[in-house]
């Protein structure tokens, strides 16, 4: 990576992620966090108080005025991504934004029409994870034959009374689960099988008011392989959020999360051993520059990076993740309407 | 080596798999199952063992004061991060910062709501902090709680954000106030390494991930193994076996490298387990 010092990074939203990414890109590219955008005083009042050489600001469009920033990390609730980012891009950054993209499809085609050479990498992190990259490998070369269906799901323990905040404002996150948890899955599936040709869903609240707490979609591929997804954060004794995908091919299955790939191979390839392999994240993963809740997270922000560098395209940039705003789109048409829902791809 | 049990797997947590964080969850939500792999741990010779401020290991230590079969120092990991992160994704950064100063505040005895209003006014956040942890940490007080560990997913983000005045207030209440020992737990052990110089920290011990693989051993293996070479304070290792994924023998051979390494963190659930491990790590 070149001339990472002297790049400046600024973070719009510092709550969770936001402090996360900052510490991350501090390390990547030593003390390249210089400034933050933030709408809490209270959190601004810290920041003042024990990172003081953080400039930070209440308004994000006076950070980008004055700051003269190469990376924007944007980290607030949904509804601001797409106006925070076409802040960033009219003042000639680079993005990193968390996921999703934006609130919903009309969004992400609206930036996706405005002209940037500026790098862009948004927050499917899962795609940075040794096991999901050991599948795609798989896949990619074919080794197990033919796909024939796919299984996923993605469970969470978080919601098990009615919560507030903007989590729960459809307005505010474009949706409940299946744009917490659903988006995560959704990418995957774009990334490991290809783009989905039509869904048909059905979606309950248990507990929120006007978001989805648990969804069930069945999934058509665009080669026509079928699938299906379930989707909760209602569900007991799942501590940390959990996405399992099963693929069965003509020679195998494929059963893979964010902690383990086990194989159950009929070929004996060189790359595969005939029978059943577990391969352990731990067992997978090389140490990162730096590991602030998973290097995964270093790993995509790394990336944007390089490819400030050198010029490349990050492997989840705006295009990549539009088109998980538009099976978003067309999963709750489905579950409004009732009826399956064919995906619109086109910008 | 010291050896000291581990209690991940207590709380329903496995580096293999959430299924098997899923299946210990259910036996050890019985106390009564927790006492009795502690009780036999100590049977082998582990003398300590790690907890958090998690209410099943507050329920654990009122079994054990009642049971006593055993003696067992504690090392308490705090802050409860799995809480606090709930707390930020339901109420946001602003919901959580409020609670922390209202109950700091408003919530803890007299003297503290009143130093707490005084250091809010002053925007003396680091105080309400401590009186926070004070509040976490009160229940186990009455415990053998031997030192305090600052959790690695804030010890981590504090050093890679450069917020040194926090290990330095900490180092100080931890001695001064609680008069227990302060550790710093990390899974990037050369930048910590780094900073603890450059700020002039000293705690008592730092607990970071030593394993045969490298797993965690950030920015590499070969720059954490010059580091605690280097490194002139004590090393509890942790992840050692990856939950079970690297090979007991080399792990064992793999720690006893370092000099510095003086003290490991092991997980098991049964008698056979430690019984093992005792023979590997003596």
């Amino acid at each position: 990576m070149s001339n990472c010092a002297q790049l400046k990074v600024g973070v719009v939203g510092l709550g969770k992620m936001g402090l996360l990414h900052a510490g991350i890109f501090n390390q990547l590219a030593p003390r390249s966090f210089i400034a933050a955008a933030e709408k809490e005083k209270l959190t601004r009042n810290l920041v003042k108080a024990y990172m003081p050489r953080i400039n930070v600001y209440d308004d994000y469009e006076e950070m980008f005025e004055r700051e003269e920033l190469d990376i924007a990390a944007i980290t607030t609730p949904v509804f601001l991504h797409k106006p925070v980012s076409d802040s960033a891009l009219e003042n000639d950054c680079h993005i990193f934004v968390e996921k999703p993209l934006a609130l919903n499809g009309e969004e992400c085609r609206a930036l996706l029409r405005t002209r940037t050479n500026n790098k862009t990498q948004v927050g499917y992190n899962r795609r940075f994870l040794e096991t999901f990259k050991m599948a795609k490998q798989i896949l990619d070369d074919s080794a197990l034959g033919e796909l024939k269906h796919v299984q996923s799901q993605m469970f969470e323990t978080q919601v098990l009374r009615k919560e507030e905040g903007w989590r729960f404002d459809a307005s505010k996150s474009g949706g409940g689960v299946i744009v917490d948890l659903g988006a995560h899955v959704i990418d995957m599936l774009h990334y490991l099988v290809g783009p989905l040709a039509c869904v048909h869903g059905s979606a309950r609240s248990v507990y929120s008011d006007s978001v989805d707490d648990t969804a069930s979609i069945a999934v058509e591929f665009a080669d026509g392989l079928t699938g299906s997804l379930e989707l909760s954060w209602s569900v007991k004794y799942y501590r940390l959020p959990e996405m399992r995908i099963v693929m069965q091919f003509d020679k195998g299955t494929i059963a893979v999360t964010e902690k383990y790939i086990e194989i159950d191979s009929e070929v004996d390839d060189g790359s595969l051993k005939r029978g059943r392999s577990t391969f352990y994240l731990q067992n997978l993963t090389a140490a990162v520059p730096i590991n602030l809740g998973g290097p995964e997270y270093t790993a995509e922000d790394a990336q944007l990076l390089d490819c400030v560098g050198n010029g490349d395209a990050p492997l989840c940039n705006f295009h990549e993740a539009a088109q998980t705003n538009f099976v978003i789109d067309a999963i709750y048409d489905s579950i409004t309407t009732g009826e399956p829902k064919n995906v619109h791809y086109g910008v | 080596m010291e050896l000291i049990l581990g209690h991940n797997q207590f709380i329903g947590i496995s580096h293999i798999s959430e299924e098997r964080g899923r299946e210990r969850e259910k036996k050890f939500s019985k106390v009564e199952n927790i006492y009795q792999v502690v009780e036999a741990a100590s049977a082998v010779g582990f003398k300590n063992m790690i907890i958090e401020t998690h209410p099943r290991m507050l329920e654990f230590l009122q079994y054990y004061e009642q049971a006593q079969t055993f003696d067992m120092n504690f090392y308490l990991q705090v802050p409860y991060v799995q809480a606090y992160i709930q707390t930020i994704n339901q109420r946001g950064m602003k919901g959580f910062l409020s609670e922390m100063i209202s109950r700091a505040g408003w919530g803890g005895t007299s003297n503290l709501a009143l130093k707490s209003a005084f250091n809010f006014l002053k925007k003396d956040y680091l105080s309400i902090a401590l009186s926070y942890l004070k509040l976490e940490i009160a229940p186990f007080s009455g415990f053998s709680v031997r030192a305090l560990i600052l959790h690695n997913t804030l010890t981590d983000l504090l050093m890679a954000l450069e917020v040194s005045p926090v290990f330095s207030a900490f180092d100080q209440y931890v001695k001064d106030d609680l008069k227990l020992d302060f550790g710093l737990a990390t899974w990037n052990f050369a930048l910590t390494k780094r900073n603890l110089e450059q700020w002039d920290v000293h705690p008592a011990f730092v607990m970071t991930p030593v394993n045969v693989t490298g797993f965690d051993m950030n920015p590499s293996q070969g720059e954490v193994e010059t580091a605690l070479k280097e490194y002139s304070g004590d090393i509890i290792a942790m992840n050692i076996l990856g939950g079970g994924a690297f090979p007991l023998a080399a792990s064992s051979e793999y720690v006893s490298s370092f000099d510095s390494v003086t003290r490991c963190v092991l997980g098991a659930s049964s008698k056979e387990h430690l019984r093992q491990l005792r023979e590997a790590f003596s």
